[in-house]
This record gives C-alpha cells, sequence and structure tokens, in this order.
C-alpha cells in the first residue's frame, strides 16, 4: 500500500522507518532538508520536500493514489487540514495527530469522519492510558488486555531470585501449560523463543495468558503487585494533564513542575492534585513532599535525562515503583537495565496505534501494539485462509512470529502445537519488525 | 504629566442623569398632589433644578463626543451619587419639620447609599410623598444609580458602559449575565422589580396598608432599612411582617445572579455556591449565638423571643438592612457584638448589601488557610477557589487590601467622631454601621432619629464613608491619590 507520511518530527520518521521495514510504499512530505535528505538515502523512504498545506505540493506526492495519509506535524490543527485537503485529493484513509482529548469523544468522531479525517491520533492520552494501566497491574512492565480481558498480554522482568532465571522454557510448566511466553528481549535484543531457549535473570519475558492465570507467571517471575495509592509525578506537561483528568480520585498525586506559570496552571485545573512548585532535582523539595511514601514516581518532564535521574533518586528514597518518559530510543535499553520498572515512549505508543490503523486495510485487527523490534497483533481468521489446513506445530510458521493465544467464541485461550484454528478466531500473533507481510499472507484467503 | 479627563463627557453624561432625577421626582410629587398636602413645593424645586442643570449641561454640551474611560468612570459614579444626593435631599428640606443642610444631606445619602440612619425622629410627621421619595432614594440605590440608567439609557451603554458598571458593581470580580451590560443590567432589574412586587403583595396581604406594604418592601429589599413609622418595624407587632420580610432581606443579601439562574431552574448551582453557603452558616452561628444568650438570660420567653425576633436581628444586621428591633441594645455585650461582626461581613457580593461581603471573607479564610498551610511546604502552589473558580493572586492582594482599608477607614472615622466627644462605643458602632451602609444605631444613635444628635461635622463625615462603603472604596478613594490626576 502506498502511504503518505505528512511531518518529518520524531514520529513521522520514526513510522516511516517501520512502515518501510514492513515493505510498505513510504512517502514522507516534510520541510526540513537536511532530514529528508538523510532518510532517502539510508532507508527505503521516498522524502519529499514541501507543505503539507499545499495541494501541489501533496499532488506530487502521490496523494491520489495513497491508500493511508498521516499527518504528524506538532500543530492539530494542520494535521486536521491537511487530512481534508488529502482526501478531497483521493487520498484513501486519513490519519490526523492532534493535541487535545476533547476532540477524542464519540459525538465528535462523526463529525471528524464526515470532513474527511478518520482517525485522530492523541498520543499523551495513550501514554496517560499506558501509564494508568500500570498503575493497577505494576507487577508488569506491559499489560494490554485483549477482547475486553478475555485474555492479558503481559511484560514482565526475570528477578535474580526467580526459579525462571537459568531454566529451559520447556521446563518452566511441568504439567499443563497456562500461559505463553512468545517473545523475550535480552539487552537490546528481541527473541521469539524456543522450547530449548533458556531464560536468564534480566530478561524481559512478554507472555499471553487468560488474565485468572497470571498470578502463575507472577508466582515464577517474583515481583508482586503493590497498590498505589500515591503517585508523584516530575514535570506538567500534557500526559501529567491527561493522568490527573484519567485518575479519578483514584490515587493521590503530586506534581513537581518548576515553570511558576505552568505550576499554576495545573494547581488551577486540578484543585485535588498537589502541585509543587520546584524542579526533581531539589532533592529538600523531594523529602519535603515525602518521596519515601510514594508508592509511584513517573518522570515525565521534556527531558530524557531529568526522568532518569529522577527515577533512580526516588528509588534511592525509597519509592516503590518508577517510570520514565524516554524518548530517545537508545536510552531505552539502558534505562531498563538501571533501577527502572518501566519505561514508556510516545513515539512507540503513537506509532502501534498508527500502525493498527494500516492493517485494518488489510486484515481485520483488533489489538495492535508495538516493542520498538517486536510487534503483537490480535488478526481474524478469514473463511480459506492457508493456517486454517493443519494444527498450528503442522503449520510450519516461518522463523520471527508465534501465535500466542485466541478468542473463540468470545473466550479467550493459549494455543499449544495442536491446536487447530478455525474460521472467526481472533488468534494473537507476536512477529518481530519487518514480518508483517508474511503474517498478513499467512491469514488473507486463497 | 496631567492626564486628559473629558470633563466635558461627564458633565454630559450627569446633565443626563439628573434629567432622569427629575422624572423620577414627578412620582412623589404626584402623590403628594393627590394627597392634597402643601409639601409639594420642596418637589417642584429640585425637578426645576434638575431641568435647568440637567437641560443647561445637556444643551451646553451637545456638540461634545462621549468618551468615557476607566477615568470618567470613576468620576462619573461618584459625582452622580453625590449630585444626587444634593438634590434629592431638597424635598427634606423644605417639608414640615425642615431639615438643615446637613442632616438634609446625611439623610439623603444614607437614603441613596441604602444605609438606613436617620436624622428624623418623627417619620409619621412626613407627608407621604416625601416618605415614598424616602424609601424611593433607598429602591433605586439599592442596585445603584448607574445600573438604573444603564438599564433606561441606551446613550450609557455605548464604550462607557463596562468601566461605569464595574465601578459601581461591588464584589471581588464582577460577572456579565450577558455580553451585553445592557442585558445584564436589565435581568438584574427584573430580578429586583420580580422580588420586590412580590414583598409588596405579601405585607398588603398581612396587617400593613398598601403605602406602608410599598415603603417597607423598597426598604427591606434593597436592605435600606428605613421605615414609615417611628417606632420601626416593631409598630406592626406582627410575626407576619416579621417572618416575611426577614425572608425577603435574606434574599436581598444574595447574589442576583444566582437568583436568575436558581429562576431558571439552574438549582444545583446555589447550592454548590461556596459564598452562599457561607452566608447561610454565618447567619445559624450567629443566631445560635445570640438565641443561646437570650435563653441564658431568661429573655426568650416566647416563640417569637427565641426564634423569631433574633433570627430577624441576624439577617437584618448582617444584610445591612438595620432595621432595628427596640429593645437589642439591652441583649448584652455578647450579642451587641455578635452585632458589630455581623455589621462588618454584610452578606453576599452582587445583592444591594453593604460592607465587606462574605464573597471576601470566604476568599480571605481560604487565603489564610492556604498562607499557614504554605510554611510546612513552600514550594507548593495554594490557589484560592471560590464557587470552585481559582481567585487570580492579584484578585486576592486586591481583596486584602480592600479589607485593610476598610479597616482604616473604619478607626480614622472613629477617631474623628470620638474627638467630638463621642463614646468609644457609640463612635465605633456608628461609623461600622455607616460604612456598612447598615444604619442600625446604637447608645446614643440608638433612639428614634439618634444621628440627628450627632455634630454636624460628623454627619459630613459619615455620608463619606456611607458613599465610599457603597461603592467599595476604591471608586471613591482614587480621587485621593495623585496617580488619578497626573501619569
Amino acid at each position: 500500500m502506498k502511504i503518505l507520511i505528512a511531518g518529518n518530527g520524531a514520529t513521522g520518521i520514526y513510522l516511516a522507518k517501520q512502515l518501510s521495514a514492513e515493505k510498505q510504499e513510504v512517502v514522507l512530505l516534510g520541510t526540513d532538508k537536511n532530514t529528508l535528505d538523510q532518510l532517502d538515502s539510508s532507508y527505503n523512504i521516498m522524502t519529499m520536500k514541501g507543505d503539507m498545506l499545499n495541494p501541489a505540493d501533496l499532488k506530487e506526492a502521490g496523494v491520489e493514489r495513497a491508500g493511508l495519509f498521516v499527518a504528524v506535524c506538532p500543530h492539530q490543527t494542520i494535521n486536521l487540514t491537511a487530512c481534508q485537503l488529502a482526501r478531497q485529493l483521493g487520498a484513501g484513509c486519513t490519519v490526523a495527530r492532534i493535541d487535545n482529548e476533547w476532540f477524542l469523544s464519540d459525538d465528535l468522531s462523526k463529525l471528524f469522519k464526515h470532513t474527511g479525517v478518520d482517525t485522530l491520533v492523541y498520543p499523551e492520552k495513550l501514554v496517560a492510558e499506558e501509564i494508568l494501566g500500570y498503575v493497577d497491574q505494576n507487577w508488569l512492565t506491559k499489560y494490554v488486555p485483549i477482547h475486553t480481558g478475555q485474555l492479558i498480554v503481559g511484560g514482565v522482568k526475570v528477578a535474580e531470585e526467580s526459579p525462571m532465571a537459568g531454566s529451559k522454557l520447556r521446563d518452566l510448566t511441568p504439567g499443563e501449560r497456562h500461559f505463553h511466553i512468545g517473545l523475550v528481549r535480552r539487552g537490546k535484543r528481541f527473541v521469539i523463543p524456543r522450547g530449548d531457549d533458556s531464560l536468564m535473570a534480566g530478561d524481559t519475558i512478554f507472555f499471553i495468558s487468560r488474565p485468572e492465570h497470571a498470578p502463575e507467571v507472577a508466582a515464577l517471575t517474583g515481583p508482586l503487585n503493590i497498590k498505589v495509592k500515591n503517585i508523584m509525578i516530575a514535570g506538567g506537561g500534557k500526559i501529567t494533564r491527561m493522568i490527573c483528568r484519567l485518575n479519578n480520585g483514584r490515587c493521590h498525586i503530586t506534581v513537581l513542575e518548576p515553570d511558576p506559570d505552568r505550576a499554576y496552571a495545573l494547581a488551577d485545573e486540578f484543585p485535588d492534585v498537589t502541585v509543587v512548585n520546584a524542579s526533581p532535582h531539589q532533592l529538600t523539595v523531594l523529602h519535603d513532599e515525602e518521596i519515601a511514601k510514594m508508592d509511584l514516581f513517573l518522570g515525565l518532564t521534556e527531558s530524557d535525562e531529568t526522568n532518569i535521574v529522577g527515577c533512580m533518586v526516588a528509588k534511592e528514597a525509597g519509592t516503590k515503583k518508577t517510570i520514565a518518559a524516554i524518548e530517545d530510543f537508545t536510552y531505552i535499553a539502558e534505562a531498563e537495565r538501571l533501577w527502572i520498572d518501566k519505561v514508556v515512549n510516545k513515539k512507540l505508543i503513537t506509532s502501534a496505534a498508527i500502525m493498527r490503523y494500516i492493517l485494518g486495510d488489510t486484515v481485520k485487527v483488533g489489538e495492535f501494539f508495538s516493542m520498538e523490534d517486536a510487534d503483537v497483533v490480535e488478526i481474524e481468521v478469514k473463511e480459506g485462509a492457508k493456517i486454517t489446513e493443519s494444527c498450528v506445530k503442522d503449520l510450519s510458521l516461518p522463523a520471527g512470529m508465534t501465535f500466542g493465544g485466541l478468542i473463540r467464541h468470545g473466550r479467550g485461550m493459549i494455543i499449544s502445537g495442536d491446536t487447530q484454528l478455525k474460521v472467526a478466531d481472533r488468534v494473537l500473533v507476536i512477529f518481530q519488525t519487518g514480518m508483517l507481510l508474511k503474517v498478513q499472507k499467512l491469514f488473507k484467503e486463497v | 504629566m496631567k492626564v486628559d479627563i473629558s470633563y466635558s463627557s461627564v458633565f454630559k453624561m450627569i446633565g443626563r442623569l439628573l434629567i432622569v432625577l427629575g422624572i423620577m421626582l414627578l412620582v412623589p410629587l404626584a402623590v403628594e398632589l393627590i394627597d392634597g398636602e402643601k409639601e409639594w413645593r420642596g418637589f417642584v424645586t429640585a425637578i426645576a433644578i434638575c431641568a435647568v442643570l440637567g437641560g443647561g449641561l445637556w444643551y451646553w454640551l451637545r456638540d461634545r463626543k462621549l468618551s468615557i474611560g476607566r477615568r470618567e468612570g470613576f468620576m462619573l459614579v461618584t459625582l452622580v451619587w453625590i449630585v444626587y444626593s444634593a438634590v434629592g435631599m431638597i424635598p427634606y428640606m423644605m417639608s414640615k419639620g425642615a431639615l438643615g443642610f446637613s442632616d438634609a444631606y446625611f439623610e439623603t445619602m444614607s437614603g441613596f447609599t441604602t444605609t438606613g440612619a436617620t436624622v428624623i425622629a418623627d417619620v409619621e410627621g412626613l407627608s407621604k410623598g416625601v416618605l415614598l421619595w424616602r424609601s424611593m432614594t433607598q429602591w433605586i440605590g439599592g442596585l445603584g444609580i448607574i445600573l438604573f440608567m444603564l438599564a433606561v439609557l441606551p446613550s450609557l451603554d455605548q464604550k462607557g458602559g463596562v468601566p461605569l458598571y464595574n465601578a459601581e458593581t461591588t464584589g471581588i470580580t464582577h460577572d456579565k449575565l450577558h455580553p451585553q451590560i445592557r442585558q445584564t443590567a436589565t435581568t438584574l432589574w427584573i430580578v429586583y422589580i420580580g422580588l420586590t412586587i412580590a414583598l409588596i403583595a405579601l405585607l398588603w396581604a398581612g396587617p400593613m396598608n398598601l403605602f406602608d406594604s410599598i415603603c417597607q418592601a423598597f426598604t427591606a429589599i434593597s436592605t435600606g432599612g428605613f421605615s414609615t413609622r417611628n417606632a420601626g418595624i416593631a409598630y406592626w407587632d406582627s410575626d407576619y411582617v416579621n417572618v416575611v420580610l426577614t425572608v425577603f432581606m435574606l434574599l436581598g443579601g444574595v447574589n442576583f445572579a444566582l437568583i436568575y439562574a436558581f429562576c431558571r431552574g439552574r438549582f444545583s448551582l446555589l447550592l454548590k455556591n461556596d459564598v452562599f453557603r457561607a452566608y447561610l452558616f454565618l447567619i445559624a452561628v450567629a443566631y445560635v449565638g445570640i438565641a443561646v444568650s437570650l435563653i441564658v438570660q431568661g429573655r426568650a420567653t416566647s416563640v417569637s423571643d427565641t426564634f423569631i425576633q433574633p433570627m430577624f436581628h441576624v439577617v437584618s444586621t448582617i444584610t445591612t438592612t438595620g432595621f432595628g428591633l427596640p429593645d437589642y441594645a439591652s441583649w448584652g455585650p455578647f450579642c451587641l457584638l455578635i452585632t458589630f461582626l455581623l455589621m462588618l461581613s454584610g452578606a453576599c457580593a452582587g445583592s444591594t448589601t453593604g460592607a465587606i461581603k462574605v464573597d471576601r471573607l470566604v476568599a480571605m479564610y481560604k487565603n489564610l488557610k492556604n498562607q499557614i498551610s504554605r510554611t510546612l511546604y513552600p514550594n507548593r502552589i495554594y490557589l484560592v477557589r471560590v464557587n470552585g473558580v481559582t481567585v487570580s493572586p492579584d484578585d486576592v492582594r486586591k481583596m486584602h487590601a480592600f479589607i485593610t482599608l476598610y479597616i482604616i477607614l473604619t478607626v480614622t472615622g472613629a477617631l474623628v467622631l470620638s474627638g467630638f466627644g463621642i463614646s468609644l462605643d457609640d463612635s465605633f458602632f456608628a461609623v461600622i454601621s455607616c460604612i456598612g451602609d447598615n444604619g442600625l444605631g446604637y447608645g446614643l444613635t440608638g433612639v428614634a432619629g439618634g444621628y440627628h444628635f450627632l455634630p454636624d461635622s460628623t454627619k459630613w463625615v459619615l455620608s463619606f464613608l456611607m458613599l465610599a462603603g457603597r461603592l467599595e472604596l476604591y471608586t471613591v478613594l482614587v480621587f485621593f491619590f495623585a496617580s488619578f490626576w497626573k501619569k
């Protein structure tokens, strides 16, 4: 499919790289010539310098043949207008990144569809939702409920003292198997493990199970769920605002914001939130605000370094869990090696949301999310698809992908080698980046 | 450098406003003529002055362009209250028991500012026209002279409307009900007139005659406090009258915008309103304090003594109406101090009340609470929220300055009065009563027409305080600072 991405900011570039790795035909329309030239010369991406509000530039970029138009510049009004223009010029689906949550209300989605914008993506809200998911399930670094909680995808770090460390996958569950470990991250590398691979302390495993069986995994990995009542957040940006809004009085929130005007605005908007006009570097203030008694510390400032250091200081002071927002990919693995329990990345989360939309065009997709070099997708099995021909172990799936679980008649179950896929099953596929076309082929009608 | 103030605009408007005053004076004149009494000369003189002066100014400045900015707004609002009082006093000076210049001015200013402090002992001796005019001054002043003009004079509502509205309206911030000031003014007057008509009907249904009902309704809903009887409200000696008046004084002390919202079915706003709740809370606490004190003293012997009278007194005082009960002065020092505090407090801003107002007390309470917490957590952001809306730090400072100024003026006023040999509690009482536009008397001023016994010079001081209190200090005090006149 031809995909036109407008906006050469971090999200646009990341998305372009990701999509080109998935063998899609990507055109990136941007304004910064240097960035564009660099991308052009090192990736399978076509770049073009131009203004996304200029119909002539859009036409030259081939908007009329684009199956998908994605507008991700920093200004929402430009994104929305560009989508409307693109639709008028013949683009298929349109996706716009926005800056506020009130556009996302259900009554408005019709209006936006009508004006030519099919999907709105608000990155800060996605991040806030991910963090609040962690508040409930904090023994997991990743927690995604699938199909209203029929299955969960969880990511968890293997602790030093865990019985998992050092053992082979097939020895973990001697009896009946209730969870499926579909992906392991060791350092920066993602591996789809086989039965005779062994785990090491410090690995992050991603498993699929029914929610009631998740405690079996917890018993093996070590860390337990704690009840989060007090949260301290460094930085009063948009993600913080979203968290405060979605929190609904569940937890008490303390926000540290060094800018007086922003701190004032935050205190004005959220009467229940304690706002402190200080930077997370001011140790005396952190102790005044009783950082030791916090259950969760969130580093959500614009600076990755501040977030990482903030989390480490919090951990040292006695905060139970920490999350850092990190925008620079090179820091992510480093951060997880330190004492930081979870890392969130706006670009990853945003591009996952957009990827899910792209997939919806060719195969019916439910959930989709990505973890840097690996992705999880929920796909429905269609009449006559190749994979219904034999049971899973005889399918000879290509390397780099695995079937984790499925939803059959609304009930979730995990997949073993003897499972026979049927039409209308919704299968959770874990695959490494670049495998998407192959996955799609498997599920396509013959 | 001197500032350019458009005096011609100010006086052009004063001219028009004088003509409106002349038209209003026709009402008591008509009553006087129908009644066949001899007091009509005062009204005719006043109307003639209005016509000549007003028409003259209008004609003289007819070609000048109106330009009303902030300075002109302050000047016009303050001058209009002074000029209206100066013309409005003529009927008193030319009536039967002809008042002296100082007495007449004090009485009229006390009327327009809804203070209700009176120098006339024998009000029953006044003709009906003068009595009606006396009540009318309070009714007009209740919502504000300028607010009245904004509703009736389209020419006022050009660029000048908003500064004028802001200069006269009470409260920390001024809410608009509609985008257009004129609509806002009209809406407020509709609420006001509606309440007045309801009260007239209810009073007339009781022991009062129609004339007394109209006059008492005018002075009760405007929280003014003039009476048509020498004995005041006690003349009717009726629990019905007391209860009806208590309810309407209470309403007169509520923000009219809130009453408007309530009438339009937005009931939840009333309950969520911090200021309204604090207002009821203060009334309840004061009532319990006084009732307990009366019970302990063995004075509460009947239902009326225990419930109706103390409640009437509390509501009459906090709303700055100042209908006096004949024997409240003998309730003892505890009740007297509560009365003092209620006089200082006043009711909700945006109503017809005077004094500091509950809005400011609520904001001050929250700010003080924040200041104490701030000593423990110096970096935390603490905001003052009233009715769910943050009061900006600027407005909080302005409000504290207001309260400080209020106290300074009160103490200065009391200093002047005590200099004339008036006892300490009488001095403080009279000053707090006047600056709060309350009008209640105590001690020397506690007898009918008691303010008459004060030295003439102090009447001018008190008149000034009444005006300053009614226009919430800043509007009047700006003239005393060089920054008003110079850049």
